[in-house]
């Protein structure tokens, strides 16, 4: 195993006004790498996506805590966990699957996962219903 | 106080030439059709004129502030019944999926109505992300409409 060269944790409550607030943390982090300009706003687009589907899909807009997790490594890979203790995903596949959305009255696009994985070089989902969910996604910068 | 806004906001919308130091103007070319619009200075900034409908919708676009964005955007295109609504994405740096709900939901609403509607002037990182979910197929995207 790899050893990071820095790290942050960051443990948010599930509110919406700081999906902002976990992008721009994330952004400022690894603004350390010196990253082109696209591969910030890609990174930030991954993460409040993330971040969103926590708190409208896993929480359901009740209070809990999301925990953001941003490490990066000497080859310049970036790596970012984001967990929550929501209501978890039944059927992950189908979750990713573009277009695909639970929340048929808030005017979601189902393009969260699709985001994601577009914009990050790996995306990783482990979840269980009522255990929440864990994201781990990947980047190398150039 | 809110009485006041709102004569306000009414005086701006029928009197385009009446400017506050909080709005700014803008031309938009519209199909030959050359279009003052003066905003009021909340988050979408709307205009109206010559039947045009325009919201500036100002900073990052995410779940949290698509809410305010949507109802604003919504409550003017039902009460003023525009022929063109035109949500100019000049002044948007970020924009994530809720972006692309709040723009088809737009999309929805104004064809409700009967009015056309078109993006104008998304920057590269809101491009990408309009780009991903082929908005372009449905939706008119035009460039910088600015005069």
């Amino acid at each position: 195993m790899k050893k990071a060269e820095n790290s942050m944790k960051l443990y948010l409550p599930s509110l919406s006004i700081n999906e902002s607030m976990a992008r721009s943390a994330v952004s400022v982090f690894i603004a350390q790498l010196n990253p082109t300009i696209e591969e910030i706003s890609d990174i930030k687009c991954a993460v409040s996506e993330a971040v969103t589907n926590s708190i409208v899909h896993g929480y359901k807009f009740n209070p809990g805590e999301i925990y953001i997790g941003v490490k990066y490594f000497s080859d310049r890979t970036v790596v970012i966990e984001i967990k929550d203790k929501g209501c978890g995903i039944e059927d992950v596949k189908l979750a990713m699957t573009p277009l695909f959305t639970t929340d048929k009255t808030g005017e979601r696009s189902g393009m969260g996962f699709a985001v994601m994985q577009t914009f990050m070089d790996r995306l990783e989902v482990w979840s269980k219903k009522d255990k929440g969910v864990r994201i781990l996604m990947e980047k190398k910068l150039k | 106080m809110s009485i006041t806004i709102e004569i306000c906001k009414k005086k701006l919308i029928f009197n385009p030439h009446f400017t506050t130091e909080f709005s700014s103007s803008k031309y938009y070319n519209i199909e030959k059709r050359k279009v003052k619009a003066v905003f009021d200075n909340e988050n979408p900034q709307i205009a109206f004129e010559n039947g045009i409908l325009s919201a500036k919708i100002l900073g990052d676009i995410d779940h949290h502030c698509a809410k305010f964005v949507r109802e604003r955007i919504d409550s003017y295109i039902f009460e003023y019944k525009p022929s063109v609504v035109l949500l100019d994405l000049s002044s948007v740096d970020f924009m994530d999926s809720s972006g692309l709900g709040l723009i088809l939901g737009r999309y929805n609403t104004a064809s409700e109505i009967g009015a056309e509607f078109r993006i104008c002037s998304p920057s590269s990182g809101v491009k990408k992300v309009l780009e991903l979910a082929g908005i372009e197929r449905i939706i008119k995207i035009e460039g910088d409409l600015r005069v």
